[in-house]
């Protein structure tokens, strides 16, 4: 069985493939590429101005792209699992949360009136914690499965549960790896129109602004992910049931999906229209 | 005399070329993605090198900026890719155990998600802590907790028994 030395061992080899003061080819015909741009510049006046006419034009035709998707997915309410097209660029909120600050009171990102298909989302967290522990638990370590190599049996990942709702339509995991210290929840919707915060200029990678998450005992909307969050997982969490690890308690319903921290009423209800923080 | 930024440019790219081509291919694993990868960098690099060249820590914000290339290269290509590794992996090795276990080693690598490598990299490679890596990455601490868990998972290494020493 490998240790930490071996990792240490595989990363020395993998360096030793580049010898000392090599000199890659690749590198020097972009180097030259780069350099010999300004002179290239120059050669080619006019060709900067036809450049920035058609971005010009590419810009109106997206414009318009999505001015028109907007207008579609206005009249969208359909409930969670049913499938739609709805894109996952979402129109940009003018009241968005702030990532990373605390939920200090409720707060609703919506595309229309929060109605949760019928079921009505708890009004403040008080509420939101006795609804959640209101449901039948389910076993956690049923959810903590990790992904199989090829050819291998599943392997457990104790401390990491995850699962989706019966639509397919939101992916959770509970993530409860530091001993003594609150577990982390993380949800991600592959399809919803509520809105969100816009991109923050410190995040470089990706914005997944369908995310919610509550991470030391702090509840945030939208996360900076430079990859999966999640590792494909097979298990769903069935509606009526709930899943509580160290102190984190979610609770599948058709109407929504809710998770919040059960010491201090944090947490979220989210569903593809409406996302709801407390 | 004055250097231009081509000249200042070029210098970095003397001197910084072998390392950055090190840690690309410690992070991606592979020696010609690493010098692909490196020049995408440096090119990027040289259209903001007002901003490398202000920067406290030239190579420490050249490398994140490779880090961050090599885990949203992922994120566009990643999954279109097919696994290249798959042959080299089922492959049953005649060895000793210990080339066998690196083998094994190398291969349960190459097949990790590249956020979760990249953070392994980051962390037994480079040395940074947790809330460094969140601030290279431009993620949460709790998201590379978790990546370092998941990722010293399926290498099989016990991280809470070989890791006790580390904050």
């Amino acid at each position: 069985m490998p240790d930490l030395r071996d990792l240490h061992n595989e990363f020395a080899r993998l360096e030793q493939e580049i010898p000392e003061y090599y000199r890659s080819p690749v590198i020097a015909e972009r180097m030259a590429q780069i350099l010999d741009q300004p002179r290239r510049r120059a050669h080619t006046g006019r060709r900067p101005t036809i450049a920035m006419a058609l971005l010009a034009a590419a810009a109106v035709v997206a414009l318009a792209v999505a001015v028109v998707s907007i207008s579609r997915r206005s009249g969208d309410h359909a409930p969670v699992g049913q499938n739609s097209t709805a894109i996952k660029s979402p129109p940009i909120s003018n009241s968005p949360s702030t990532q990373g600050s605390p939920s200090q009171s409720t707060s609703t990102h919506s595309s229309s009136t929060p109605k949760a298909n019928g079921a009505a989302m708890p009004q403040t967290g008080s509420e939101l914690i006795s609804y959640i522990q209101g449901a039948a638990l389910v076993k956690v370590s049923d959810y903590e499965q990790g992904e199989p190599g090829p050819g291998q049996a599943m392997r457990p990942t104790p401390g990491i549960a995850e699962f989706n709702t019966p639509s397919g339509n939101i992916t959770c995991a509970i993530v409860d790896i530091e001993p003594g210290g609150p577990a982390d929840v993380q949800c991600e919707a592959q399809q919803a129109s509520f809105h969100i915060p816009p991109k923050p200029a410190s995040c470089q990678n990706d914005w997944a602004g369908y995310f919610g998450f509550i991470e030391q005992r702090e509840v945030t909307v939208g996360a900076c992910v430079g990859g999966p969050e999640f590792g494909p997982t097979t298990q769903v969490l069935p509606y009526g049931s709930a899943i509580r690890q160290a102190g984190i308690g979610c609770r599948s319903e058709s109407g929504f999906l809710a998770c919040a921290d059960l010491s201090t009423g944090h947490g979220f209800a989210v569903n593809r229209d409406t996302l709801k923080t407390y | 005399m004055t250097l231009t930024k081509a000249d200042e440019f070029a210098e970095f790219v003397a001197s910084q070329q072998t390392a950055l081509l090190r840690f690309g291919v410690v992070l991606c694993g592979d020696r010609y993605l690493a010098e692909e990868l490196v020049a995408d960098v440096l090119a990027k690099v040289y259209e903001r090198w007002s901003d490398v060249a202000a920067a406290d820590h030239r190579n420490a914000y050249v490398r994140r900026m490779l880090a961050n290339h090599y885990v949203s290269w992922q994120r566009k290509w990643g999954r279109l890719l097919p696994h290249v590794d798959d042959a080299l992996d089922t492959a049953v090795p005649d060895r000793t155990g210990e080339h066998a276990d690196r083998d094994s080693l190398a291969a349960s690598l190459r097949r990790l998600p590249r956020q979760q490598r990249a953070v392994l990299v980051l962390h037994f490679y480079e040395g940074l802590p947790a809330d460094a890596i969140a601030e290279v990455l431009g993620c949460r601490a709790g998201t590379v907790r978790s990546h370092l868990s998941r990722g010293l998972e399926a290498l099989r290494i016990d991280y809470t028994r070989q890791e006790a020493t580390d904050a």
